[in-house]
């Protein structure tokens, strides 16, 4: 679907065609999602969590300009529900560790391969959780989910050297657990 | 891109698996529902009590209005009567037994308004 497309869609639904956000629903639910499982603790809070978003996302959709896309701007919803679920979380003792973060499910075929590329993948979901919760948004989206600088800029707010800064910070980081695990690992 | 950059985008692309609900769309649609009806909810309450608002104020206009035109009571006589009861209330009060324990009345009443005010909030905040 393009912008324009979209932006059809979005004022047809705006106009009274309600119905049809389910598509817009249907169309962004799974990477939104996967990218508040990777920053919030537990499936159960990250479906309530993406569910907030869509809900919120439509009683806002007159304040939808179209300046971005309708992805951007549900995301910039997505990155400030998300966090502010995990200050909540922090407040609450909700503890987002190896053991009880979703997206760090222990698989046993895993580590039985000892595969290097299945070895990575199991260190980088360990390393993820060790982010704070802003870096863990966006790394997932840079990579999980493709989304652009320039995107990242206008979903976080951050400014450009701002959103670059941390990224090269986070892969240095996560750099760092890959090569120290390795280490462990390896010998 | 670098060999990291490769590793990350490979890795973190297989994060991307976890399915969700498959009710996914009709729960956000069914609470979308839910929620429009709590606003049209609150919307009718709130139109309710400004009409409940101004009724009162027109009853009172009305009364004012019908003193003072069909009746012929001045304003003055309404104004010194009102001081009239209130200073009956104040001699009330400056009895010694009266007053502490109004005092002590007053005081609880605000204790249990904050306990339950903050109770609310809390409890909010918890769920």
């Amino acid at each position: 679907m393009t912008r324009e497309e979209e932006k059809l869609l979005i004022t047809r639904i705006i106009s009274g065609e309600e119905h049809l956000y389910k598509e817009l629903v249907e169309r962004h639910s799974s990477n939104i999602y996967n990218l508040v499982l990777g920053v919030v603790s537990g499936r159960e809070d990250a479906e309530e969590v993406s569910q907030d978003v869509f809900v919120k996302a439509f009683f806002s959709l007159k304040s939808f300009r179209g300046e971005c896309s309708f992805s951007t701007w549900v995301y910039r919803i997505a990155y400030n529900m998300a966090i502010s679920r995990t200050r909540r979380q922090k407040r609450n003792n909700v503890s987002i560790d190896g053991n009880n973060c979703e997206i760090l499910s222990d698989d046993d075929s895993v580590s039985e391969k000892r595969d290097e590329r299945e070895i990575l993948y199991v260190i980088l979901q360990k390393a993820l959780v060790q982010l704070e919760p802003k870096d863990r948004f966006l790394i997932l989206s840079f990579y999980m989910n493709e989304k652009t600088i320039k995107e990242l800029m206008e979903i976080t707010g951050m400014s450009e050297s701002n959103v670059k800064t941390r990224l090269h910070r986070i892969k240095k980081q996560l750099n760092l657990i890959i090569n120290d695990t390795r280490e462990v690992v390896y010998g | 891109m670098d060999n990291l950059d490769q590793q990350l985008s490979d890795v973190f692309s297989r994060l991307k698996t976890h399915q969700m609900n498959y009710n996914f769309s009709t729960d956000v649609m069914k609470r979308i529902e839910e929620e429009k009806n709590r606003r049209e909810k609150r919307n009718e309450n709130i139109t309710q009590s400004l009409f409940l608002i101004f009724c009162t104020l027109a009853f009172i206009a009305s009364m004012f209005l019908l003193n003072r035109y069909f009746f012929h009571i001045k304003a003055d006589a309404m104004t010194s009567a009102i001081k009239g009861y209130i200073n009956d209330f104040a001699i009330m009060f400056r009895n010694e037994y009266v007053s502490r324990w109004s005092i002590i009345g007053v005081n609880t009443v605000i204790l249990i308004l904050l306990e339950q005010l903050l109770s609310k909030k809390f409890s909010k905040k918890i769920k």
